[in-house]
């Protein structure tokens, strides 16, 4: 298959792959119902960002590596790239490339992306390739969940010897062919980057369905302490720890769903916040929900981090996820225009 | 509405979901009703629909707030609930799932069978005389809860939840029977095994059962 612009697609050969180096999308949405997960990326705002500035779809297939894996890939004939989550040296070749920027490549020119540093703060990181991977669609999503063992690679982890060929990216400006290899076109402005990694963040959170099954002083507890991110924290749940949080008295739940930034609080009384990879139905009392925005930024919060969380009313979490789709909306339209100008001035500082 | 629905609540689930959520024991009757609900969402799916996800004596919405307030759904829902007829029409079928029970299949059968004062042989043929039906489907991909088991043969949940529960374990909880579809953790009692493939991902729908199927285990001998 070959380009809207004549190109061929592109290709991409894994040369090294160590820890949890995944590929994820948006999720998988409509089969809940049966048991299967929604998955897709754990920061999904940091996602969805490397996506746009990489000129795909916002949903669109990307790689995601978890703490400290590494991952190096050779590519061919292809046009473009980003990088979001917490920033670590990356190396094009053997040039430093920045995250948060769209870096337009020489398709006519293949090349070695090498993230390897180790990370310091921060947890998740996303690479997206112009065009995204074409993988055969699992269950009606694209994304890896490793439990199942579908989606992705054949449902694991990326390893060295992986090959795969990226899909067309239709409407998108003429490939940059300058003598070079690679330039970088403007990075994203602060404010508008994922809410990433953050010290100490405060989570907003919506009272969750066993709200009121709580007594008045355990939901002040909860609302007035820190919590710390313990290492039982992986894609399907974050567990923390600090005061205990118990219902009044024990509560007999029958399975129930549960969503994405569901905290449930389970016999021991330390709080579970379920994650993309969570199990479709909870059987502990939810004392609350982190709103849609701020899942992301607890995501990228590692063992030992502390966080706190905030009850704000339905209105707030409404506001902040239609700044948010707005800011999106922006940076799609600058991208999507080719020109230059507005695109970096609705989005971007170079 | 039914007297027999009891009240019901509607709940927050994040600011794109709602949960809807019943007062009642979790029965097959209500379960039907959960699943023709959510049939009716997928005939005529609102604006901003983006799934319904059922549970025990509830179902969620997921959907897109800036489509469709939170408000407007609790009235469309609650419209939809309540010209839902009693026994709503639904595609019903039946299974037979051959079990081994007991051994290293079935390492619970003993002390639930002790559990219920019953020889073993007594208790699979209690298990096995019994037609359940599918109240949920969800868990684990393909998972069926299967209410019906006899009340003789109910157990509590497992205090300590087993690492490690292999692929095809037919387990039972409280009144519940399940079979884990895939080697999971879990607090269930393990009274056997099948080899009933109760999700495939390439198979159209993936899952083997839905809310409303009858669900009869028939005991396989050991030597097959």
């Amino acid at each position: 298959m070959t380009r809207s612009g004549g190109l061929e697609s592109g290709r991409v050969f894994v040369t090294e792959a160590r820890g949890c180096v995944t590929l994820q999308d948006g999720g998988r949405h409509g089969l809940q119902r049966v048991g299967v997960g929604v998955g897709g990326a754990m920061d999904p705002h940091a996602a969805e960002l490397a996506n746009l500035l990489a000129g795909n779809p916002g949903e669109g297939v990307l790689f995601e590596l978890d703490g400290s894996s590494r991952l190096a890939l050779r590519c061919e004939m292809v046009t473009g790239l980003a990088l979001a989550g917490p920033a670590v040296p990356v190396r094009l070749d053997d040039h430093p490339v920045p995250f948060w920027a769209r870096i337009e490549t020489n398709p006519s020119q293949s090349f070695t992306i090498r993230i390897e540093a180790e990370l310091e703060t921060g947890r998740w990181r996303y690479l997206a390739l112009s065009g995204g991977c074409r993988l055969t669609p699992v269950l009606g999503g694209f994304g890896t969940d490793l439990r199942a063992g579908w989606g992705g690679m054949e449902g694991r982890v990326l390893r060295s010897g992986d090959r795969m060929t990226l899909g067309a990216t239709p409407g998108r400006p003429v490939a940059y062919s300058g003598r070079a290899g690679f330039r970088i076109l403007g990075q994203l402005s602060p404010q508008l980057r994922a809410p990433s990694v953050t010290q100490a963040p405060v989570l907003r959170i919506l009272p969750g369905s066993h709200w009121s099954a709580f007594p008045p002083e355990i939901r002040q507890r909860f609302l007035a302490a820190h919590y710390l991110v313990t290492k039982n924290s992986d894609r399907m749940g974050y567990r923390l720890s600090g005061p205990p949080l118990h219902p009044d008295r024990p509560l007999e739940i029958d399975s129930e769903p549960v969503t994405f930034g569901s905290i449930q609080i389970p016999p021991d009384g330390a709080p579970i916040v379920l994650m993309a990879d969570h199990p479709t139905q909870g059987g502990y009392p939810r004392l609350a929900e982190i709103i849609g925005t701020d899942v992301g930024t607890l995501a990228q919060c590692r063992p030992g981090v502390k966080v706190e969380f905030r009850e704000v009313d339905e209105q707030t979490a409404l506001q902040a996820r239609r700044e948010w789709r707005r800011s999106l909306a922006r940076l799609g339209v600058g991208l999507g225009s080719g020109e230059r100008d507005s695109f970096r001035g609705a989005a971007l500082h170079a | 509405m039914a007297a027999a629905a009891g009240s019901l609540e509607y709940l927050p689930l994040g600011e794109c979901g709602l949960l809807m959520r019943w007062s009642q024991e979790p029965a097959p009757r209500l379960s039907r009703r959960i699943r023709a609900l959510g049939e009716a969402l997928d005939r005529n799916p609102p604006p901003g629909f983006v799934e319904w996800v059922p549970g025990l004596r509830s179902l969620a919405v997921q959907f897109d707030p800036d489509r469709l307030s939170r408000a407007a759904w609790v009235g469309t829902l609650a419209s939809i609930w309540e010209v839902l007829p009693e026994n709503p029409e639904l595609q019903i079928r039946s299974f037979v799932v051959p079990v081994v029970y007991g051994g290293d299949y079935g390492p619970d059968l003993a002390g639930a069978a002790h559990a219920a004062r019953l020889d073993p042989d007594q208790w699979i043929a209690l298990h096995a005389g019994a037609v359940y039906e599918v109240l949920l489907v969800g868990f684990a991909p393909g998972f069926p809860y299967l209410a019906g088991l006899p009340e003789a043969l109910a157990v509590p949940r497992r205090t300590t939840p087993r690492l490690r529960v292999a692929a095809g374990s037919v387990a039972i909880a409280n009144r519940l029977c399940g079979i884990y579809p895939r080697e999971s953790p879990g607090g269930w009692s393990v009274i056997g095994r099948t080899e009933w493939v109760c999700f495939d991902s390439a198979r159209s729908p993936p899952a083997c059962f839905a809310i409303g199927d009858q669900v009869r285990f028939h005991p396989e001998p050991w030597s097959r």
